[in-house]
């Protein structure tokens, strides 16, 4: 039995933490397989993590191979090889799975069935293309509203789950059974065209949103009634297909829309994970990546609400010049997800992109991710393979040795200091407006394929829309711009930051199943006139004695009530996180700027710093004193991270600056 | 048409990092696609064949520009494009319909496409977007090529290749090796990508020489399909010769200053000769 809990993974009673790197069995030569794994416990990992594509396996329907033609495809002794090794694995069986395949790994003869295709909003199929050379052939892309696809679906799980399954730690495998989650797909997200008018009008996608509207309404005329629209008995509802909002009464029909796009992704995350236990992958948590996004079409709450859905992650593929995107993800996975996880953490790069990172700006965002929360990974790609470059493990099992040294300095640290029993300690949550969000995407227009070839201005791509006409309150669609710095979200934001206080954050629709909210002192969300009721209900219930709840502007007067943290200091290009366990407390201080900084920081109190990690290099520099007074001073290279345990010292023992 | 160069199924395998990290910006089809070029200032306007649905100046900040009302309804794309860059405002006046760009995304994403090799695919995207007079207009009007470059030219010399063919690229920052690119044709289409890593050249330490030339084709040979043709250059020079008029002669010109050399298999014969 393997259960999810709030830093790892607890196995038959034994704490597992999810350190985890991917492996493409099928991409290397299995006499390299021992050498390759070997290679990657050396660097200190216990677990591994590994797609089980469906199109490789599955050359042509109802011909499988799983080793008797080609032997790297011989998926059986690759999991027992791991369990020999003594790795736990992490298997993701699809049905899409990317991995740089071509078709995604999708069989080409499941593309080609116009059952299965999704649709456009001008009446096309969807070709995945625009993504530069990657995947190498464009490809109609399948609705996951299509019962004809789940059939397929049904197929090759019926293939898999068996394998999968005989190798549970709840089975009495002789080798004791070594994957310990399972992923129902893969960032399902419309292969990335997530306007809301991009896709999927597919005949299918339409009669499920038919049956969603109706369950959501009781009765076509009360959808009729919503909608102000005279739907005929028995006709399609017919869902816009651009942004057609002229007055108030739109409004509706274009957010059930956007709402519909959101519920047929975890529908069919919810599907497939059924489909999963059903074929006896039981007793293991199963979880799902989202690419990046976390407001529309992707409800991270909600999804980890769905009864078949235990866990959800984030994927992140950030270089040094996006600090910003990669902060705000990681205090969204900490303050909104049951086990804060990234999935593929980006470890090398897909072949087509344009700017693959240097072995310290790797190592720079790796730390900054466990910095700012991050308590389970999978570096992706562990080890390199076709179509993927800069890993620490060559695919010849050999180290890349620009990349692999901070791998290993990394994984020593985080057993070292048994780092997964640290928690970052956060006092405030940010909770921004889901349904803010689901107004700006009723906006956006130009949704149509090949558009975004042509370095068009973001602006272009959202219609001359007046908050007024749609009765909303003045500058409600500027606020929604998340773009936008200077919106309730960004002033909050700069706030906190320049007093000195860490946050997390999550939305409108966060519960208490997904996040713990107990370790929140103060809540402050971001005020929208048509907040759901529900919503706003459960968050004012939140309130207590020692919790505050701030909505929209009261969040202001309340951030200049809170202290201070622990550490904390004053410069445009330093952040400080604090972690603690029992007695114990880490201190993280990220500089993410191109230069090296000096930079006075302000302590509760005289502290030892004693330096245990640095991003960039060996740890080099010796240990920081606080005052009485509180000051101190870190010396930080550029795009560094440093880590250190304080240890508070008694009075007489704090040192001059 | 031709075979494509993109083969659905090409490997691309050991990739050196650096290499990769340099190229990466050669490799993105919006490149070769769009009019708005780096650093434009630019004013777009979006209609519908008759009304202006938005309007989007770079040049003048938020609510000071150009408004829909202020152009009123879009009777001739071009003559409006002409007339307002003619102001002298932006660096470029963008007017887009619509409704082509509606079409484009249909007619694109048809099934009977999925048979066309990437490149072609983008190449038909490119002609759908462009080949229309009214739909999409700029002025000044998209440069017909990348910097001289052109995809008939890349198409003429690849058929001019061997059966099986490889090809090489080797660009130094100073002594260190900032692309090392092998590129392998099999019926004149890219079936394998990899770097300098994979020829394992020995132990050589790799410049613009005609002993590294030597050796990069060597390790062709045993690695690759038959070397075609190899080019060890610059930086500076391998940047230059991207945007000048007269490839040959900038390429001439920097071997006659030892910042390039090349080799070229002339036809018949198995090893290409040094140049």
């Amino acid at each position: 039995m393997v259960r999810l809990i709030s830093n790892g993974l607890n196995v038959n009673g034994v704490f597992v933490p999810v350190y985890s790197g991917t492996v493409h069995y099928w991409r290397h030569e299995r006499a390299l397989w021992p050498h390759i794994l070997d290679q990657c416990k050396a660097l200190g990992f216990n677990m591994i993590e590994t797609y089980m594509p469906w199109g490789i396996h599955e050359t042509a329907r109802g011909q499988l191979d799983f080793g008797a033609h080609d032997r790297r495809k011989d998926l059986e002794v690759f999991i027992r090889l791991c369990e020999e090794k003594g790795l736990w694995l992490l298997a993701r069986p699809g049905p899409l799975i990317n991995a740089e395949l071509t078709d995604f790994g999708f069989p080409e003869w499941v593309l080609m069935d116009p059952a299965v295709q999704a649709q456009t909003a001008v009446g096309s199929i969807h070709f995945d293309a625009a993504w530069g050379l990657h995947p190498p052939h464009q490809f109609p892309v399948p609705s996951y509203a299509s019962d004809a696809f789940y059939d397929y679906v049904a197929e090759w799980f019926d293939v898999i789950c068996p394998i999968i399954a005989r190798h549970l730690p709840t089975t009495q495998s002789p080798s004791g059974g070594c994957i310990v989650a399972v992923q129902s797909d893969n960032e399902t997200c419309y292969l990335f065209h997530d306007q809301p008018y991009a896709t999927d009008y597919s005949p299918a996608s339409l009669a499920l949103y038919q049956k969603y509207l109706i369950e959501k309404y009781g009765s076509l005329s009360a959808v009729r009634a919503q909608h102000a629209q005279n739907y005929a008995d028995g006709c399609v509802i017919e869902p816009p297909r651009d942004c057609e909002l002229h007055t108030a009464s739109d409004l509706p029909r274009h957010i059930d829309w956007i709402a519909y796009k959101e519920y047929q992704i975890i529908y069919a995350v919810s599907r497939i994970a059924h489909m999963l236990c059903a074929r006896g992958i039981e007793g293991v948590p199963i979880f799902h990546d989202v690419a990046y996004q976390y407001r529309t079409p992707l409800d991270i709450a909600r999804m980890e609400a769905d009864p078949h859905i235990d866990w959800v992650g984030m994927n992140l593929y950030r270089n040094v010049d996006d600090y910003d995107g990669l902060v705000k993800r990681l205090r969204f996975l900490s303050g909104a997800t049951r086990l804060p996880f990234v999935p593929e953490l980006g470890c090398g790069l897909w072949s087509h992109h344009p700017l693959t990172p240097l072995p310290n700006e790797q190592a720079f965002i790796t730390t900054c991710t466990l910095m700012f929360g991050l308590k389970a990974f999978n570096l992706y790609m562990l080890v390199e393979r076709e179509r993927w470059q800069g890993c620490p493990v060559k695919r010849d099992g050999d180290y890349r040795e620009d990349f692999a040294p901070y791998y290993r300095r990394l994984m020593a640290f985080l057993h070292d200091t048994r780092f997964w029993e640290f928690r970052r300690e956060v006092r405030v949550l940010v909770l921004f407006n889901y349904d803010l969000g689901r107004v700006q995407a009723a906006t956006s227009t130009l949704n149509y394929a090949h558009a975004d070839l042509l370095g068009l201005p973001w602006d272009l791509f959202s219609a001359d829309v007046e908050s007024d006409r749609l009765g909303l309150p003045e500058g409600s669609l500027r606020e929604a711009d998340e773009g936008r710095g200077n919106n309730w979200l960004g002033r909050v934001w700069t706030a906190l930051r320049s007093r000195g206080i860490d946050f997390d954050l999550a939305d409108t629709h966060v519960t208490e199943r997904a996040s713990d909210l107990g370790r929140y002192t103060h809540i402050l969300v971001q005020d929208f006139a048509n907040t759901d009721a529900t919503d706003r209900a459960r968050i004012n219930a939140l309130q207590r004695s020692d919790r505050v709840v701030a909505w929209g502007e009261q969040a202001h007067a309340t951030i200049s009530t809170i202290a201070p943290d622990a550490f904390h200091a004053q410069h445009e290009h330093l952040d400080i996180a604090v972690h603690r366990t029992g007695a114990r407390t880490l201190v993280f201080a990220s500089n993410f700027g191109p230069a090296g900084i000096q930079v006075p920081v302000t302590a509760d109190g005289a502290y030892r710093l004693t330096p245990l990690f640095d991003s960039s290099d060996d740890v080099t520099v010796g240990p920081v004193t606080f005052s009485s007074a509180g000051t101190g001073l870190l010396t930080l290279a550029s795009y560094s991270v440093q880590v250190f345990e304080a240890e508070r010292l008694q009075a007489g023992q704090g040192g001059a600056m | 048409m031709t075979v494509g160069l993109i083969d659905p199924n090409w490997v691309l395998t050991d990739l050196d990092p650096l290499t990769w990290r340099h190229i990466g910006r050669y490799i993105e089809p919006a490149g070769y696609i769009r009019a708005s070029q780096p650093g434009e200032r630019g004013l777009y306007i979006l209609h519908d064949g008759t009304k202006v649905c938005r309007v989007v100046d770079e040049h003048f900040p938020a609510g000071a520009g150009l408004t829909a009302n202020a152009i009123g309804p879009v009777h001739d794309p071009a003559a409006l494009a002409h007339e307002l860059f003619a102001e002298g405002h932006w660096d470029r006046v963008h007017v887009i319909d619509k409704r082509h760009l509606a079409n484009v995304a249909r007619d694109s994403q048809r099934i009977e496409n999925r048979v066309l090799t990437l490149d072609q695919y983008y190449r038909h995207v490119a002609h759908l977007i462009w080949g229309s007079e009214t739909g999409y207009v700029c002025v000044p009007a998209k440069p017909p090529s990348w910097n001289g470059w052109t995809y008939d030219q890349v198409l003429g010399y690849v058929d001019a290749l061997p059966e099986r063919a490889s090809v090489a690229l080797g660009v130094f920052d100073q002594s260190v090796l900032y692309i090392g690119l092998v590129i392998e044709l099999t019926a004149k289409r890219i079936t394998r990508v990899t770097t300098f890593e994979a020829l394992k050249p020995s132990s050589l330490t790799l410049d613009v020489s005609a002993a590294s030339l030597n050796a990069v084709m060597q390790a062709m040979t045993h690695s690759c399909h038959p070397p075609a043709a190899a080019l060890l250059c610059t930086l500076p020079e391998f940047e230059r010769w991207l945007k000048a008029d007269d490839k040959a002669a900038s390429l001439n010109a920097a071997m006659a200053h030892g910042q390039a050399i090349w080799a070229v298999a002339q036809p018949g014969t198995a090893t290409p000769a040094a140049y």
